[in-house]
């Protein structure tokens, strides 16, 4: 294998460990935004039912 | 349409990029405002369902923005001040923008049905959905009139707020929507006479481009006239006092109508940024005191 060849296998992989990296983070805040979607949910619902509202 | 220019990378936005489509910097006015409409409305809210009121008119102004740029990628793209946007920048998807911003006005609007009241979740699909087909869709590219009109979706979040605590829109909310709508002129048509370049390679036909500088400066100083008795109104109709929130609103209106005067009589667009950066203080200002003036009234 050339040097070239591996240089430019490194920075594929780099790329590649960029993109899993920034789709964690966005799965990670997608997961916050749903869990925060269900609590805000509860919170109303509880508050609604007991004629809080 | 001006010709499209963007590229496109799929899956490369992080999540400041989709952070940026909601139009933080805008949100926080409307947001602002609606809290204000909130503030002052007479009767009780329970300060968590406030708080997702809050939420879902920041959330829903927020996907408001994210489907204006969807749809303005193109101009934005020509524009200097819109390049660097999500979107033309080739961060996001234009799909995934669209997407982002009808599930999130969706649900913004869902929720706030849930949390308070049929008319303060209508108001709000209004305001989304005037803000999308009316300003950004119909007028924006069509006429000079297109902010004039078009604001009226940026004057919605006071009377959402006072909607969400009493269930209706009475002439108080009316009169804070009117606040924002006669603020909306000059406000954006002193942005558009230092950005006039930017709007014209765009072709959207804002008033410094279609009819000059001149003529800009008039319009902007005929608003800000009618805006200065208009800011007064909340005491006139009894929900604000006149020795602290007239007294303020008198001295901010004032210095805002100098400023208009000075910007008429300006034969460069210098004072226009001034403008500008003052509208913004301005409508802060006046619903700052405003919530500080009720909170004091409901106080004493």
């Amino acid at each position: 294998m050339t040097t070239t060849a591996m240089t430019d296998s490194n920075e594929k992989h780099d790329q590649v460990n960029d993109m899993k990296r920034r789709q964690r983070r966005k799965n990670m805040a997608l997961m916050a935004v749903l869990v925060g979607w269900v609590v805000v949910l509860y919170l109303v619902a509880i508050l609604r039912m007991s004629g809080e509202g | 349409m001006a010709q499209t220019a963007y590229q496109s990378v799929s899956g490369q936005g992080e999540v400041r990029d989709f952070f940026a489509l909601l139009k933080p910097r805008v949100m926080s006015l409307v947001v602002f405002s609606g809290f204000a409409g909130l503030s002052v409305a007479p009767g009780d809210l329970h300060p968590v369902l406030a708080a997702v009121a809050i939420l879902c008119i920041a959330v829903a102004s927020g996907a408001a923005g994210a489907i204006n740029m969807w749809y303005d990628r193109d101009i934005d793209a020509v524009m200097e001040r819109t390049r660097q946007r999500p979107i033309p920048s080739g961060k996001v998807e234009p799909s995934e923008a669209l997407a982002f911003g009808v599930i999130l006005a969706s649900g913004a609007v869902m929720l706030m049905f849930l949390a308070t009241n049929a008319v303060a979740a209508g108001l709000l699909a209004a305001a989304v959905l005037f803000y999308v087909f009316v300003y950004t869709v119909w007028l924006k590219r069509r006429t000079t009139q297109n902010i004039v009109i078009g604001g009226a979706a940026g004057a919605f979040p006071p009377a959402i707020g006072w909607a969400a605590v009493t269930g209706d829109v009475g002439i108080e909310a009316a009169i804070l929507f009117l606040l924002i709508f006669f603020w909306t002129p000059p406000h954006f048509w002193a942005l558009a006479l230092y950005r006039k370049g930017d709007y014209a390679a765009a072709g959207v036909p804002m008033l410094p481009v279609v009819y000059g500088t001149r003529e800009t400066k008039r319009q902007m100083l005929l608003y800000t006239v009618l805006l200065v008795p208009l800011s007064l109104a909340p005491c006139f109709f009894s929900f604000a006092s006149w020795q602290v929130y007239g007294a303020v609103a008198v001295a901010l209106s004032l210095i805002f109508l100098a400023l208009a005067i000075a910007v008429w009589r300006d034969e460069s667009d210098r004072l226009a940024k001034r403008m500008f950066g003052y509208s913004i203080f301005y409508l802060f200002g006046l619903f700052a005191v405003l919530i500080a003036d009720n909170s004091l009234m409901t106080a004493v």
